[in-house]
């Protein structure tokens, strides 16, 4: 065992299993007194009533900061670049010391698995990044067992509530995803090609609109499913077939072509501004409140957005906002 | 058309035309055709001038989904959705409008979106035209969120969108 250091180099991930608000407010006051007691800086993602239990037991000073977690919005697809603006924020030479108590908004079997490969994807996006410590409280009285077990192997290390361990059945990758369930038969079905993209636009603003997606949201969902059509007809074969549903309120749609996706961290990362292209699925990220993307050779792929009801159009607009990161 | 070029001319030259008259309507307040005899005229060129007219009528399908054209006074409007299947397109009348406008203002009030391939398109358009800048003007929320998610405006491009 060892305390919460920071490796050489890299992220060091751990998660912290806990049960009741005691052992959260002990265990990661511990984990941010090591980092402070090292002289690190420690940033606090979570829900502003976690703020108040953590900030009372806290010696006020200008090592420690809590984050506003609207940027992550519904979309465990932001969770990396949203880190990676919080800690850029440091660059005064300090290590940083994370907490990540961050819980999506779960739509149950849909996406559970989504919400793990975003966690799992953070060892990805950081290993060569400057030496940084990520803590991932998790309340095991809120999840059953095996989703416990399950996201734990998303993470390299354990915080027992005083020191870290190597998790023994960490995933090193690749990382198998879920399969996604069958659209319904009655999901609407439309092939596309190159010339078919202003029909592909047209059809889900029809689409939207008929569903009660404010004006906004439309061309919002109407540009991520151009993009990803777009994707299908430069790199998936020419073309592919978009489907149309709705399930449990929310609009989905679905992208299937030919191509073959190989990096995991396509449209997770925010482009470089002097890098031209790249931008098509990182607006698509930012733009929806769930992406899911499953391909695999002889299979395929097929990218599944989700925009959630119109319920709150405002949080919405706050959320893509800070999604720019400003 | 055949009249004032000829079909064999780039496309460029035919846009820089389309847009001299375009301005002079504009400014004049009256309405020109520009008629092409088909049988004289590449499609691929047909396609590509047409999002410079206000309006497309005859054979030719005009399958672009966006219009950039001038309204007088220098002034330009960019409308619809500008995607990956009018790049070509929407590159060369951009490169026309920025001849006749160096600092080109657009006036985005009926613009819906425009991807990430022909945001790319336009900073590299405007980045190769030394001198030239793009301004737009009056442009939708998802227009200015998806400029602002590009980050093209941190490496500074002479691009600027407003609402």
């Amino acid at each position: 065992m060892s305390e919460a250091s920071a490796a050489a180099v890299g992220l060091l991930h751990m998660i912290y299993p806990y049960a009741g608000t005691q052992q959260y407010v002990t265990g990661t006051l511990a984990y941010i007194e090591q980092a402070r007691s090292s002289g690190a800086a420690v940033l606090i993602a979570a829900p502003a009533e976690r703020h108040d239990a953590l900030r009372a037991r806290l010696a006020a000073d200008d090592a420690v900061s809590f984050l506003d977690t609207t940027a992550l919005g519904r979309n465990p697809g932001r969770l990396v670049p949203a880190w990676q603006n919080w800690i850029a924020q440091y660059d005064d030479g300090r290590v940083v010391h994370g907490v990540n108590d961050v819980t999506f908004p779960s739509r149950g079997d849909a996406d559970d698995g989504d919400a793990r490969y975003a966690e799992w994807l953070l060892n990805l996006a950081f290993a060569k990044a400057p030496a940084w410590s990520l803590l991932c409280p998790v309340d095991t009285s809120m999840h059953p067992a095996a989703a416990i077990d399950a996201l734990t192997r998303c993470h390299p290390l354990v915080w027992d509530g005083a020191a870290q361990q190597p998790v023994a059945d960490y995933l090193t990758g690749p990382y198998a995803t879920e399969d996604l369930p069958e659209p319904p038969a009655s999901a609407e079905r439309l092939t596309y090609r190159l010339g078919d993209l202003p029909t592909v636009r047209a059809a889900v603003a029809r689409f939207a609109q008929l569903n009660g997606l404010p004006v906004r949201r439309t061309r919002e969902l109407t540009l991520a499913v151009s993009e990803v059509a777009t994707n299908s007809i430069r790199y998936g074969g020419g073309g592919g077939t978009l489907l149309l549903w709705t399930q449990d309120n929310a609009l989905v749609c679905e992208l299937r072509d030919d191509g073959v996706i190989t990096d995991p961290l396509v449209g997770q990362l925010r482009p470089s501004p002097t890098r031209l292209g790249g931008r098509g699925l990182w607006f698509v990220n930012q733009f929806c409140d769930l992406v899911q993307l499953r391909s695999a050779p002889e299979r395929g792929t097929r990218v599944r957005l989700w925009i959630d009801p119109p319920s709150d159009p405002e949080r919405t607009a706050r959320e893509v906002a800070a999604g720019l990161g400003r | 058309m055949e009249q004032l070029t000829s079909p064999d001319a780039p496309v460029a030259e035919v846009v820089a035309i389309e847009l001299e008259l375009a301005e002079l309507a504009a400014d004049t307040r009256t309405g020109v055709v520009c008629a092409y005899r088909g049988a004289l005229w590449r499609p691929a060129l047909l396609g590509d001038i047409a999002p410079v007219h206000s309006r497309v009528v005859g054979i030719t399908p005009d399958v672009s989904g966006f219009r950039l054209r001038p309204t007088g006074a220098h002034g330009y409007t960019l409308e619809g959705s500008v995607g990956f299947e009018s790049l070509r397109a929407f590159t060369t009348a951009l490169r026309g409008a920025l001849l006749r406008s160096p600092n080109l203002q657009l006036h985005c009030e009926q613009l819906e979106l425009i991807d990430a391939a022909a945001w790319r398109a336009m900073v590299e358009t405007v980045a190769a035209a030394p001198g030239t800048s793009v301004l737009l003007k009056h442009a939708n929320e998802t227009v200015r969120a998806a400029w602002l998610m590009s980050g093209y405006g941190d490496a500074g491009v002479a691009v600027q969108v407003q609402s």
